[in-house]
């Protein structure tokens, strides 16, 4: 990019919020999940040319409308922490980082609901709110650094609260968005759901109105062990039929149990622990943990401190994993939770098959949907295993999808797998959403209905 | 503005050729008993339940099956008219008439597809009422958790497509909460399925499905829908209470809402329509406001919950009519009692503002000489459905008193439950950037406008 370029965005945004330093470009080429430089160069991911910086919607629309003129392709960024490469400049050109877009401008305790710019973190939303007593419906375990508008463009279907209240697209009430063209619209739901899971290729997300909820009187965790993953399914799939909406739940299987052992924490020795956390009234919570007690029979009740842990631990599950690591290859597959027990033999049939080590973690999510995610441990140092090891993770991916899953997240690394989840007709009208809002594509390129990496299905079906 | 998009308003005899010719094809496709073209077989479609109106269809077609409106919708391009699609008519805004187009009649598309009691689903055809499926679910002891204000008698489909909120929404939210999957036919014929019937909506791509909630029946015409579906729950109970004015109200039922977690449903309405309701058979006492609630749940949670209101409220109303008033929840069915014209407008509006919409309304009603009467539903913690209903001799006062109240809503941040023709313009002045943005939606889905904008989305 042209140093006139640049002039004309530090003009925008200052030239304090303008990077092009070489650490910076580095740093704003990765997420959660660091690519090593071979697959960087097989998978065509360029640098990006600047690192922008706004600190407000009217900024973002100049710097949108710049783009469409200079055809620049413009890539937000929130909190980088998903692992699936949304947030890769494929093309170069502008990282958007919104971060410094971080003001909270009303928590309102009479409409019951809350305002903020997009690039502010959920803890720091959720500590504004707890002032006051309310909470966030739901919001993710990288509630530290992910922020609204990531959590939103990435579908937001798990986390805290999303068992019980919905995902994040039930409790949007408006959202701001600076399209492509560089208009400013403000859109209510649930016409937002447009913008929910587009990942920033339908525009950049500036602001959103959320519903606000009390911080109910009690709260109970709970955890169970299982010396088998079926009766553990099965204690699951009779939850989702009882109607009891816990407020989180995660399950961890006897991989996951033994390398945190092996990082130093206290935990026992299961084939499956089910951690689950219940809010509400006092009375509700007391009829749940009953009702919970119940069907999980064929589980042991685990001692209190565990559970507590786990509820401390909450926001580091998958950070903490990655220390055994260096690095991990996270699979984030939806299933259907009546799937999940031949999800999880069929997965550790391929791992084992590929001759991998997978831990496997899981977060309830809405409706009777289960983000199971077989971790893999890995090293981006050493780039060939590196590959092989992504390769196993998406026929991991694959295999879940043939049962009935579906991905949580497109980004980069799942778009291969659009044609296999969606039928011609849906993925066609998808595409025809993309060049309808975003004619000259510049909004984050090489994304969700753009897939360049057709190659690697057929290495998939070798391998 | 013109975005291309343009409704559809040749010369009458360009029409009357183009039908002519469309209405043997039509005949072809559906057979002659499915084709309605006659006066006296028209007009009950020139009618919105809460109101009659002006605006005839040309033509009313009956299709029973989704591949009969696959065919029926690219002939209708062809021919270059209009399409508005229409469930039970119950809405409030006239989206489910048209002036001198097609209307697609979907009752006849009303068959309960598939119970999966393994998944916590149901699929049904857009067509199938409240009633039809609850009295599917019931004998499984399941239910869908929503119930539209309106009547029983109002179908899926357009519940789906006016984004719909009910009883049953503080539990369950709206429709968008529940819907998994939804079919819809495009204008060219193309059967389009969103999304998933094992998994909620979200995360894989741009969402389709709920796209389609509030889509007012302008992108494609809803054929079908999965939905989530819950057991019914061990034990319901309705208490209602009378309140001496509506802030002593409003604060009973704002300290009910934060201690109450087994809440379904919460609704509260003033003299105006307890009056109403004493015209009909219901003998309910005179009061300023009553409040009711209705909880469900665990029973002893439930029990407990209702020792808890009985402190909270200081004048509760005897069971028997509490259980009655719920068994007279249903406005449609109020309404119809009254003589006069009469007129129902319904906005979604911030909980906060409850007190002011209600003083504003019962201030013009008032000042321009004509009854009134508000009613309030808790759909979430943040928002509320409010219907005024407005009536009296003369409708030239009713018609300026409605447009006044529902520009007062506006001011106070309200939006119109839907837009139909009627409150399309107050739409395109609560949001104002928003028909900018559904016109791209529609350019993709119906290219050709074959579903009219109903002076919203243009």
């Amino acid at each position: 990019m042209s140093a006139t370029l640049i002039d004309c965005l530090s003009g925008i945004v200052g030239k304090n919020n303008v990077s092009c330093k070489e650490a910076d470009l580095v740093c704003y080429s990765s997420d959660l999940a660091p690519l090593p430089d071979i697959i960087i160069s097989t998978y065509g991911i360029k640098a990006p040319s600047v690192v922008v910086r706004p600190k407000n919607a009217g900024q973002v629309s100049e710097i949108l409308e710049f783009a469409n003129k200079e055809k620049v392709p413009v890539t937000p960024r929130g909190g980088a922490s998903s692992a699936m490469g949304g947030c890769l400049p494929m093309d170069g050109g502008i990282v958007l980082d919104m971060t410094s877009m971080d003001s909270i401008l009303s928590v309102d305790e009479n409409g019951m609901r809350v305002r903020v710019q997009a690039g502010v973190t959920f803890e720091r939303v959720l500590k504004e709110m707890g002032k006051k007593g309310l909470k966030l419906g739901c919001f993710p375990s990288s509630a530290p650094s992910a922020t609204i508008g990531g959590y939103i463009s990435n579908g937001g279907c798990a986390g805290i609260g999303a068992p019980k209240n919905g995902p994040i697209a039930l409790h949007i009430l408006q959202l701001e968005v600076v399209l492509p063209d560089g208009k400013r619209v403000s859109v209510e739901s649930p016409y937002s759901s447009l913008f929910v899971g587009a990942e920033g290729t339908l525009g950049v997300i500036t602001q959103a109105a959320l519903r606000a909820y009390p911080i109910p009187e009690s709260f109970r965790v709970l955890s169970y062990g299982f010396n088998d993953v079926a009766s553990a399914c099965s204690g699951l799939e009779k939850l989702f039929r009882s109607g009891i909406k816990p407020y989180f739940l995660t399950f961890m299987d006897r991989h996951f149990l033994e390398i945190t052992s092996k990082l130093g924490l206290d935990v026992p020795s299961y084939e499956m622990i089910i951690f689950t956390a219940l809010e509400g009234s006092k009375e509700s919570v007391a009829a749940e943990e009953v009702a919970i007690n119940k069907i999980f029979s064929f589980g042991k009740m685990l001692d209190v401190t565990f559970a507590l842990e786990e509820w401390e631990r909450k926001y580091k599950a998958e950070l903490f994993i990655k220390r055994a690591g260096p690095t991990i290859i996270l699979v984030e597959a939806n299933v259907p939770i009546v799937k999940l027990r031949e999800a999880i033999s069929r997965l550790k049939d391929v791992s084992k098959r590929l001759g991998l080590h997978i831990c496997l973690y899981g977060l309830m999510g809405y409706g009777g949907s289960m983000l199971t995610m077989p971790i893999v441990l890995t090293d981006e140092r050493r780039g060939e295993e590196y590959f092989n090891t992504m390769l196993a993770a998406l026929k991991m991916t694959s295999v879940a999808i043939s049962i009935g899953a579906t991905v949580y997240s497109v980004g980069l690394h799942n778009s291969i797998f659009m044609e296999l989840i969606h039928d011609v007709k849906r993925l066609e009208i998808m595409k025809l959403l993309k060049r309808m809002f975003d004619p000259l594509g510049i909004m984050n390129p090489g994304k969700l209905t753009e897939c360049r990496m057709a190659w690697l299905t057929s290495l998939l079906k070798t391998g | 503005m013109s975005h291309g998009l343009v409704d559809i308003a040749p010369q009458n005899w360009v029409i009357s050729m183009s039908l002519n010719k469309a209405y043997a094809e039509f005949v072809d496709i559906l057979g002659h008993e499915n084709v309605l073209r006659e006066a006296d077989e028209i007009l009950p479609y020139s009618i919105c339940r809460y109101s009659r109106s002006e605006l005839k269809p040309a033509l009313v077609l009956k299709p029973t099956s989704v591949q009969q409106l696959s065919r029926l919708l690219p002939a209708a391009q062809r021919y270059g008219l209009s399409v508005t699609p229409r469930g039970s008519g119950f809405d409030s805004a006239m989206g489910s008439l048209t002036n001198g187009g097609i209307l697609i009649d979907l009752t006849g598309l009303n068959h309960v597809l598939k119970v999966d009691e393994e998944n916590c689903t149901i699929t049904v055809q857009s067509g199938a009422t409240f009633e039809s499926i609850a009295k599917d679910l019931a004998s499984k002891g399941l239910s869908i958790g929503l119930e539209p204000i309106a009547s029983l008698k109002a179908t899926i489909g357009g519940f789906i497509a006016s984004h719909g909120v009910g009883y049953g929404s503080l539990r369950h939210g709206s429709i968008l909460n529940t819907v998994r999957e939804i079919e819809v036919v495009l204008s060219d014929g193309s059967i389009v399925r969103t999304g998933f019937k094992g998994i909620p909506p979200g995360g894989t791509g741009y969402d389709l499905s709920r796209l389609m909630v509030g889509s007012e029946g302008l992108f494609g015409i809803i054929t079908e829908a999965t939905l989530e579906i819950f057991p019914l729950p061990e034990l319901t109970t309705n208490i209602a209470s009378a309140f001496s004015d509506i802030e002593e109200g409003r604060s009973i039922l704002k300290e009910i809402l934060k201690k109450a977690s087994t809440l379904s449903s919460m609704y509260f309405f003033d003299e105006g329509l307890i009056r109403i309701l004493q015209t009909g058979s219901f003998k309910i006492p005179y009061e300023r406001f009553i409040g009711m609630v209705r909880l469900e749940g665990v029973k002893e949670v439930v029990t407990q919950e209702v020792n808890l209101i009985e402190t909270i409220y200081h004048t509760p109303l005897h069971p028997q009519v509490s259980e009655q008033l719920w068994n007279h929840r249903f406005l449609h069915q109020i309404i119809e009692t009254l003589k006069n014209p009469v007129l129902v407008d319904e906005h979604r509006l911030p909980t906060d503002k409850n007190v002011e919409a209600y003083r504003t309304l019962r201030d013009l009603a008032a000042k321009n000489g004509v009854k009134s009467a508000f009613y309030s539903l808790q759909t979430s913690l943040d928002s509320n459905l409010v219907i005024f209903i407005v009536y009296g001799d003369d409708l030239g006062k009713v018609n300026v008193t409605r447009k006044e109240i529902e520009d007062a809503i506006i001011s106070l941040g309200g939006k119109p439950y839907t837009a139909g023709f009627r409150r399309a313009e107050a739409m395109r002045k609560a949001s104002p950037a928003l028909p900018d943005m559904l016109i791209k939606i529609k350019r993709v889905l119906d290219g050709t406008n074959l579903f009219g904008t109903k002076g919203w989305i243009c």
